[in-house]
């Protein structure tokens, strides 16, 4: 097993240089003057030519882009563009502030998102299902800035309920983990509805009806445990998207988060800044994508055997000869 | 008679889809005692698993119908009892092997988990015992109920689940082609095995088949079914004597058997297909493929007739009726 993990984490360096490389290609096509942004209007050009070669932006591309990835060996994301700051101490204090969002929000998804499939599915055609999908179905194409804009102007502006900016008490979390969560919500229950319906209509179903099995039983225990196999799969998927989406929802509730930083980056020009944002993302992703993986072989027997050395079952059988004898 | 474990009384099945109903079963009334096994043979479409479902409880909910007859087994209803009482029925004294052993274990618990689940259903508080015990009786090593299903191949899978069925020693088994998906030298263990068992536990058995040659190996009484309706009816040495009469269906099917000890070239085929359950002939519903068919088998189904040793055909040919008609 330790070797798949450490396959699975060889990948990301090809996906980091591919990134990295990416954000430097598009970067460089779009227009703008890192040292103008800096120093302000008032600068004379001198001034703004002579920041703008201390940074090294006059030299080629690749000589850029191999300058950049010689610092990533040594983990040094570099220095921002503007203002000098550390890109390495940017993203230590923004990444909490992102990861307690997204991973609230995934577990948020995933604790509304499938009771409901299963109850939807459960209870099919009933109107309760019929209700659910529509709003899932609603949920899943909602455009995440309009819902979280709509959403502080009723809660903040008319009602007072919410704070609409920062995460400093827990009020604060509500909107934008809700926010964040609102599309994955959506295709959460679809896809948990989807796989429970597939479940309960094989033949071992029938079977453990057979037994005598209470329909409780029945559900939960026999189709639940494999319909969660197909369900997890996409909470990888999930994850990344929630990442994306946190793009939106940092901008509009003011969140000091890596999506902030990212959009401030853009617009700034500041690549090496952008650059850390996005391979943290990238990193995340691979590695939540890895542990669902892992998940999924432990919910999966028959991916089970692929991980798990040949010596543990075949110490098991012998245990259970032991046991027989 | 004290030995009476199931009857059926004209049982009639449906299904109903948005447009139309599917008459699965229409009219089956049969008597199995215990210790006895009846072979229920057909083509696919006959309804054979349609009645063995009914029997259970366990037609989709919504779908499937039984909307006449009695089921009684054991003396009670199955059709009046309450669901919580027929959840205790089902493993415990009527239980199911089914037809396709690849997907009817759950893939996610080893085998062992699975058969102690149907043990534990039914009051068993340490079944480990009773599962080595029951595998070893299908002929499986018990050191690998800690094994899933998918590591063990498909006549294995087939013992599995017949070792679960078997587990509480129910008074009825239903075997719904327990068979057909194996090849043939593993039916050929499977169906000894099952034989065996049988006689060992002393249960009886609904054989669900539409191979008359295993028939003939493991049952007492055979019934042939067509169109959700058994048309003819009696021990295994009545239906399979070729000197007595017979209901053209059932020609038709020995027909289509190879027989080894005559030259003939070529098999006599019932030549048709069983009629779409949701819009059935009129008459006899096996009228427009007979080829006996008169003027009467178009008009009006025929009664049964029973001979004196209890020979049962629903035909025609060998009503009263029919003898007037033609007069």
């Amino acid at each position: 097993m330790w070797r798949y993990i450490l396959k699975r984490l060889l990948w990301l360096i090809p996906i980091i240089l591919g990134v990295t490389l990416l954000v430097f290609a598009l970067m460089s096509l779009k227009p703008g003057d890192p040292g103008r942004v800096y120093l302000g209007l008032n600068a004379t050009q001198e001034a703004v030519d002579a920041y703008n070669e201390s940074l090294g932006l006059n030299d080629p591309f690749f000589v850029r882009y191999f300058n950049y990835v010689k610092g990533l060996i040594k983990l040094d994301f570099g220095k921002s563009w503007v203002g000098g700051e550390s890109v390495n101490d940017r993203i230590m204090s923004a990444l909490p502030q992102t990861l307690k969002v997204c991973v609230y929000a995934l577990v948020v998804a995933f604790i509304t998102g499938l009771p409901i499939g299963i109850l939807s599915a459960v209870k099919q055609y009933s109107l309760a299902d019929r209700v659910l999908t529509i709003i899932a179905m609603i949920l899943a194409c909602i455009p995440v800035f309009w819902l979280c804009n709509m959403a502080a102007m009723l809660f903040t502006l008319k009602l007072h309920w919410l704070p609409a900016t920062g995460l400093d008490t827990w009020k604060a979390y509500i909107m934008p983990v809700i926010g964040t969560a609102a599309n994955t919500i959506g295709l959460t229950v679809r896809m948990s509805r989807s796989s429970m319906l597939d479940e309960m209509r094989k033949d071992y179903i029938r079977t453990a009806r057979a037994k005598g099995a209470k329909e409780g039983s029945v559900i939960f225990k026999h189709a639940l445990r494999n319909s969660l196999i197909s369900v997890t799969t996409t909470l990888g998927v999930n994850f990344s998207i929630l990442m994306g989406g946190t793009v939106f929802v940092e901008n509009v509730y003011a969140i000091q988060g890596l999506g902030t930083c990212i959009v401030r980056s853009i617009s700034n020009n500041d690549v090496p800044m952008l650059s850390g944002c996005v391979i943290i993302l990238a990193t995340f992703s691979v590695i939540v994508n890895l542990l669902v993986d892992l998940l999924y072989a432990y919910l999966d027997p028959r991916l089970r055997a692929k991980y798990v050395g040949k010596k543990k079952v075949a110490k098991a059988r012998k245990e259970a000869l032991n046991d027989a004898n | 008679m004290e030995n009476k474990l199931l009857e059926l009384k004209d049982v009639r099945v449906k299904y109903h889809t948005l447009d139309y109903d599917v008459m699965a079963v229409n009219g089956v009334s049969l008597e199995l005692n215990k210790g006895e096994s009846l072979g229920l043979v057909g083509e696919t479409g006959a309804g054979k698993t349609t009645l063995a479902l009914s029997i259970l409880g366990l037609l989709p909910k919504g779908v499937g119908e039984v909307y006449e007859g009695e089921i009684i087994f054991k003396g009670e209803d199955l059709l009046q009892v309450p669901e919580k009482r027929m959840r205790d029925i089902r493993g415990m004294h009527i239980s199911m092997i089914f037809q396709d052993p690849m997907t009817s274990l759950n893939p996610v618990y080893t085998v062992g988990d699975q058969i102690a689940e149907v043990l534990q259903l039914h009051g068993n508080k340490h079944p480990d015992e009773r599962v080595d015990e029951i595998l070893g009786l299908v002929g499986i090593d018990p050191s690998r109920k800690v094994c899933y299903p998918h590591q063990f191949s498909g006549g294995m899978k087939q013992r599995i689940v017949i070792a679960m069925a078997l587990a509480c020693e129910p008074d009825l088994l239903l075997a719904d082609e327990p068979t057909t998906a194996l090849d043939v030298t593993i039916q050929a263990q499977v169906l000894a095995m099952i034989d065996d068992i049988q006689k060992k536990l002393g249960t009886s058995m609904i054989l669900i088949t539409h191979d008359l040659g295993v028939v003939a190996e493991t049952c007492d009484k055979v019934a042939i079914m067509y169109a959700g309706e058994i048309v003819e009816y009696g021990t295994l040495h009545q239906v399979f004597d070729k000197t007595r009469p017979h209901h053209p269906y059932t020609v038709g099917l020995f027909g289509s058997i190879p027989d080894l000890s005559s030259d003939k070239r070529r098999l006599e085929p019932i030549y048709g297909m069983t009629p779409d359950p949701s819009d059935l002939p009129e008459g006899c519903y096996f009228s427009p493929r007979c080829n006996h068919c008169t003027e009467l088998c178009k008009q009006k189904g025929a009664a049964i007739h029973v001979s004196e040793d209890g020979h049962m055909l629903k035909c025609h040919l060998f009503t009263q009726e029919n003898k007037e008609a033609a007069e």
